[in-house]
């Protein structure tokens, strides 16, 4: 009975902290206005174009050219607008574009925390403790590149492809766990069916986060030697058939000329070696790893070199591995010049990428899983001491660094004047 | 003993090892083979002037050039009349980007063709060298020589040769840590100062150079280090190609010796920025590494060590003068301020009768001689706080060993820092340099205001404290709220008799030093009568006034409110465990919220620039000119060649650093002369090459090196700068004193190694 009881506290506790995770990565939504700054008159121009569209009963899926260049901005060309159909009847509805705009953030960061929460809940199933899990839900949800992305840069559609990364994790996460003969049922069946559908999501989404979830999928059926990634890549690419369809239509043939697209190097756009260390500020758009992640990764180090200790696990190593090759790709060396010269859709889509700080975002997000083990790590430790403080002090930093962005963004931002 | 360890562990015989030997002696073997493969030179031919009154920006000279990765050097001969009139560079959009650098370098009347480093990463067919040309005056380039040295094999091998290293000791800790496992308590000790060092060298590991207000000057320092050695002095006296090639006395009074590792960097081939942030990171590991040792030594226990350390090497103080405003000679200095106050914590603390006493001049032999060899003004304020400590330990102080040890650290250090010293006060005394006339140079309203002490969330202003603006978008000048908590705190206990409790050694130091702490805070601020000081006497005009700023006695302020907190430390942990969980969050707080927080707005806020050849900064930058023969006017100085008087004719002159050799004719029956572009500094000759007769070497127009040539004079002529033969003494003198210490040390640790044995035997 008693037992009951303090789960039911350690439930209830937990239940708090992922409610204050959400609520703190909504700060800049609670404004009665839009920020300006970043490229948030895309997301209104194809909200617009969607809603006129709605109103004549006609739906665009995609911006129109005109729609695209009177923007002035000139990237996310081949995102579509999928995503945006729901804003845009609301738009329809009330009129009203700031509502509109707060209501589908508040959708995104709820959804987020809800897919960060399923997946990091089954990536940490076998623990005892939740404390993983909740670690890495809030690294990911104060993520301060995510942060950025959201109301900094305000791209929209990678702020959506952010909320649907997690869950396409946590499928494909379902997809490969357990053992490797084992019968397909209906619940495989279900994770395949719900894989699929959320790699068109992300790619209906952003197609640069399609592409960069289609080499992690491959990567993990290689690495694991699992057939039914491969399969649920090849349902979700069929899902998002119009979109691909489009990019093959840019990338090799002359189509599309018209939305006048930038080609251009990006090598020296990627994140600087001392730039993953940041925490309160930053600049040229690369946001580092803000202290709870530094410090979450400090100790799993230290665990491994003082205890000879480290979170040993299988799947630790994995996430490790495949974050530090995304975060290669983020680096200022890695040679995207060189990939830019294997052919003009070469060229085309690595332009398409803008910047290599995306590696880093999508980085970061695996990058929780090493942390999340190392957080249990220190949890075991016979120090009570550190044992409480490190968790809380990660707690702290994540929560404190993330209310400090959100902060000094709608402290330096004006409102922007809206239809 | 650890060397038998290791060789039981057979290494040798371990597959990963053998694999990584293999392959580094494969890559060391390619390095070395590219490196004694012959250079090439590439020369084009051709002429292009420009016009006139219109500006171009990047005018394509030369194109289509081809060449192999590499480190070369670009020589384009031009005619111009103005200074300078236009900037010489290259550019290749076929490249990987970041494949080409290069600043390029000004273009100057007296120079005649530039001659500056590009690093070249990729083969290319198409490389541009281009013009960008101001509009003023006449310019007309000429040939193009491009010639390739092999400093991208040397970078590289060295580069091999470090993270082969580095590897290899990762894998020797391995297995040694399996068959001979390592301390928990040493690994406690490594890792977190190696994660202090890292956060400290954060804005280094972004590849560019923040730009401080003396970057520049330092940068110059390196180079002219670099370009001394390449010149053929050592040490490096005059800095040769500084103030436009005509050598500049820096080195004699503002000590290099740290300096010679980012030159040594610069001549195997690394870029200045490069090479300057290695400097750097490798300070912040060094400042890590000695206050984490003396604030251990003096505690005795490694966690406070730790705290300290991190509290010390994150100081805003220092983030101020290293990153703020680049003042690499104090940031250099203050690495050695904690080995000084633990040689003072030694000296008045332990007891003089003891055998181990006889060493406690050390670390205060080895702090002085660091400042003394890094920074002079720093040096000037530990004299004062020694001076400070001698009199409140004045009791202690008159005791027979405690003055020998105080002895013998002032001699050693006198000994070991001669070698600069003798030349210092060579020129102090006999040349009449314009740092001398200084003295009205007023510092109080450069002071602080009490608020600005107590600061924590600092950011990076701008303003330098000259008084008018007050505090507001002020530096961060100061040393942080934690450390005025922990004098807070200190206060308190003592005032309530707590710390008898605590019958130390350390408190009786550390009162002193809170003391001391508080003096040094007050001599800090605005409120100071700095100005009535300076009013009182020449002496302590010319004191003040080279004191520049008197935030200078901050360095000392923070090193002695570290070892408050580190005191509070030990007290709560002995007597209070809660109070010292409190006192560990503080400084966690501390850190992670002020210097973390200061050197985040640092990194986003400060300029930047990415150097990679010297010649793009230009020769021209000497700061306060402090080392300038007064007269001179710096205004007129610039490339140039040298002059003849009335009657003399050159026929010959080639000038290389600061040696000049030329032909020459004196036409008529008088004494003539020949100015040559070369600051007159005592050292100069010339000598007469056919006869090796001496001849008479003066002041020229402003203050360069002029050679009066007799009536009739014809022949060949070499002007050179050497040492004195007494400065070649006292480097005598220093070298000896190191390998005299270094002989003790070794003697002494054998010593301590049998008594150790003999104590295991029994």
């Amino acid at each position: 009975m008693k037992m009951k009881t303090e789960g039911s506290k350690e439930a209830y506790l937990y239940r708090v902290l992922y409610i204050m995770t959400g609520v703190v990565a909504l700060f800049p939504v609670s404004c009665n206005y839009i920020m300006s700054g970043g490229i948030v008159t895309e997301w209104i121009a194809r909200t617009e174009e969607l809603r006129m569209g709605l109103q004549a009963w006609k739906l665009y899926l995609f911006p129109s050219a005109e729609t695209f260049i009177n923007t002035g901005i000139r990237v996310n060309g081949m995102n579509s607008n999928f995503w945006f159909i729901i804003p845009a009847a609301l738009y329809l509805l009330t009129g009203k574009i700031v509502l509109t705009y707060r209501a589908y953030m508040l959708a995104v960061q709820t959804a987020t925390l809800c897919g960060a929460m399923l997946f990091f809940r089954k990536v940490f199933g076998e623990e005892k403790t939740r404390l993983p899990a909740f670690i890495a839900t809030l690294l990911y949800m104060t993520c301060p590149y995510r942060i950025y992305v959201c109301y900094d840069l305000a791209n929209l559609s990678q702020a959506t492809a952010w909320m649907l990364l997690p869950f396409y994790g946590w499928a494909i996460a379902g997809l490969v766990t357990g053992e490797k003969r084992r019968k397909f049922g209906k619940k495989e069946i279900f994770n395949l069916f719900i894989a699929a559908l959320l790699l068109a999501g992300i790619g209906y989404a952003d197609v640069i986060f399609f592409l960069i979830a289609t080499g992690i999928t491959v990567f993990i059926a290689v690495a694991l030697r699992r057939l039914w990634p491969l399969v649920s890549l090849a349902a979700g690419s069929a899902c998002f058939l119009p979109g691909l369809y489009r990019l093959a239509q840019y990338l090799f043939t002359g189509a599309y000329a018209e939305l006048e697209m930038p080609l251009k190097p990006i090598m020296g756009e990627g994140y600087r070696f001392g730039q993953y260390f940041g925490s309160y500020a930053f600049r040229d758009g690369h946001p580092g790893m803000g202290m709870g992640m530094l410090l979450c990764l400090l100790t799993g180090l230290w665990l491994k070199f003082v205890k000879g200790r480290g979170e040993e696990k299988k799947k630790g190593t994995f996430f490790t591995v495949l974050s530090l090759v995304l975060i290669f790709f983020s680096f200022r060396h890695f040679p995207w010049d060189y990939v830019q010269r294997m052919g003009a859709w070469a060229l085309k889509l690595v332009s398409l990428i803008d910047t290599p700080a995306v590696f880093w975002g999508v980085g970061f997000l695996f990058l929780c899983v090493p942390a999340g083990y190392a957080m249990n790590g220190i949890r075991k430790h016979e120090d009570t001491v550190a044992a409480y403080a490190i968790p809380v002090m990660v707690i702290l930093f994540c929560i404190g660094i993330c209310v400090y962005q959100c902060n000094t963004l709608t402290y330096n931002r004006l409102p922007l004047i809206t239809p | 003993m650890h060397m038998q360890q290791l060789l039981e562990l057979k290494l040798w015989t371990k597959k990963p090892v053998r694999i990584l030997l293999l392959f580094f002696s494969f890559l060391l073997l390619f390095c070395v083979v590219k490196i004694l493969i012959p250079c090439r030179t590439y020369q084009y031919e051709g002429s292009c002037s420009f016009e006139e009154e219109i500006s171009t920006r990047n005018t394509v000279i030369y194109d289509r050039i081809s060449l192999r990765p590499g480190v070369y050097r670009v020589e384009l001969e031009y005619e111009t009349d103005t200074d300078p009139a236009a900037v010489c560079n290259v550019q290749d959009g076929t490249v990987f980007t970041g494949g080409l650098l290069s600043n390029g370098e000004h273009m100057y009347s007296g120079l005649g063709k530039t001659g500056y480093d590009i690093w070249l990463y990729e083969r290319t067919e198409n490389l541009q060298v281009v013009v960008s040309y101001d509009g003023r005056g006449s310019l007309v380039t000429g040939n193009l020589k491009i010639t390739e040295t092999n400093q991208l094999w040397t970078m590289l091998l060295t580069i091999v040769v470090f993270v082969g290293l580095l590897l290899f000791c990762l894998q020797v800790f391995y297995y040694y840590n399996k068959e001979f496992p390592i301390s928990a308590r040493k690994k406690h000790v490594f890792f977190p100062i190696m994660v202090i060092s890292l956060v400290a060298s954060i804005p280094y590991l972004c590849e560019y150079n923040i730009t401080g207000a003396d970057l520049t000057y330092h940068l110059q320092r390196i180079e002219g280090v670099k370009d001394g050695i390449l010149g053929g002095q050592f040490p490096v006296r005059l800095e040769p190609r500084w103030v436009y090639d005509h050598g500049y006395a820096n080195a004699i009074f503002y000590c290099n010796t740290f300096l010679y590792f980012p030159a040594l960097l610069r001549l195997l081939g690394f870029t200045v920025s490069a090479s300057y942030n290695a400097y750097c990171i490798v300070l912040n590991i060094a400042t890590a590494w000695i206050s984490y040792f003396c604030f251990s030594k003096i505690f005795q226990r490694h966690h406070i060590g730790i705290v300290c350390s991190a509290l010390y090497t994150l100081s805003v103080f220092r983030i101020y003068k290293l990153i703020i405003t680049s003042a690499t000679g104090e940031g250099t200095a203050v690495t050695f301020i904690p080995l000084v106050l633990y040689g003072l914590y030694r000296i008045f603390t332990e007891e003089p009768e003891e055998e181990n006493y006889k060493t406690a001049w050390i670390p205060l032999m080895l702090g002085v001689s660091g400042l003394i060899q890094s920074h002079v003004l720093t040096c000037e304020v530990t004299a004062g706080v020694i001076f400070l400590f001698c009199l409140v330990c004045l009791r202690r102080l008159f005791r027979r060993n405690t003055i020998w040890e105080l002895a013998k650290a002032a001699l050693a250090s006198l000994l070991l820092s001669l070698w600069f010293l003798v030349p210092f006060l060579d020129y102090y005394i006999t040349q009449d340099v314009h740092i001398k006339h200084v003295s009205g140079r007023t510092i109080q309203d450069r002071g602080l205001y009490f608020a600005q002490l107590a600061f924590h969330f600092w950011t990076t202003g701008d303003n330098a404290m000259d008084g008018e603006s007050g505090m507001q978008f002020s530096h961060p000048v100061g040393i942080g709220l934690v450390l005025i908590v922990a004098l807070g705190i200190f206060l308190i206990l003592w005032y309530s008799n707590a710390l008898r409790k605590k019958d130390e050694k350390s408190t009786y130091f550390v009162k002193r030093a809170a003391v001391i702490g508080l003096i040094l805070l007050f001599m800090s601020m605005n409120i100071f009568p700095w100005d009535r000081i300076q009013s009182l006497h020449p002496v302590t005009a010319t004191l003040v006034s080279s004191l520049q700023f008197p935030n200078r006695f901050l360095g000392w302020g923070t090193a002695c409110l570290v070892l408050v907190f580190g005191f509070c430390m030990k007290y709560f942990e002995d007597f209070h465990r809660r109070g010292y969980r409190i006192m560990v969050l503080v400084a966690v707080m501390g850190i992670t919220t002020s210097s973390m927080y200061l050197l985040d707005f640092v990194n986003r806020d400060q300029e930047y620039f990415e150097l990679y050849n010297e010649e793009s900064m230009g020769f021209g930058y000497i700061s306060g000119a402090e080392y300038l023969i007064q007269g001179t006017d710096e205004s007129k100085l610039s490339f140039a060649k040298a002059v003849a008087g009335e009657g003399v004719e050159i026929t010959d002159y080639e000038k290389k650093y600061l040696h000049v050799e030329l032909r020459c004719r004196n036409l008529t029956d008088t004494e003539g002369f020949i100015d040559i572009p070369l600051l007159l500094y005592k050292g100069y000759r010339a000598v007469d090459t056919d006869t090796g007769q001496k001849m008479q070497v003066c002041a020229g127009e402003n203050n360069v090196v002029r050679v009066l040539i007799p009536a009739g004079f014809e022949g060949e002529i070499n002007v050179d700068f050497r040492s004195p033969i007494y400065w070649r003494i006292g480097e005598i003198v220093s070298l000896a004193t190191v390998i005299l210490l270094l002989i003790t040390g070794w003697k002494r640790k054998i010593h301590c190694i049998d008594l150790n044995r003999k104590e295991i035997l029994r």
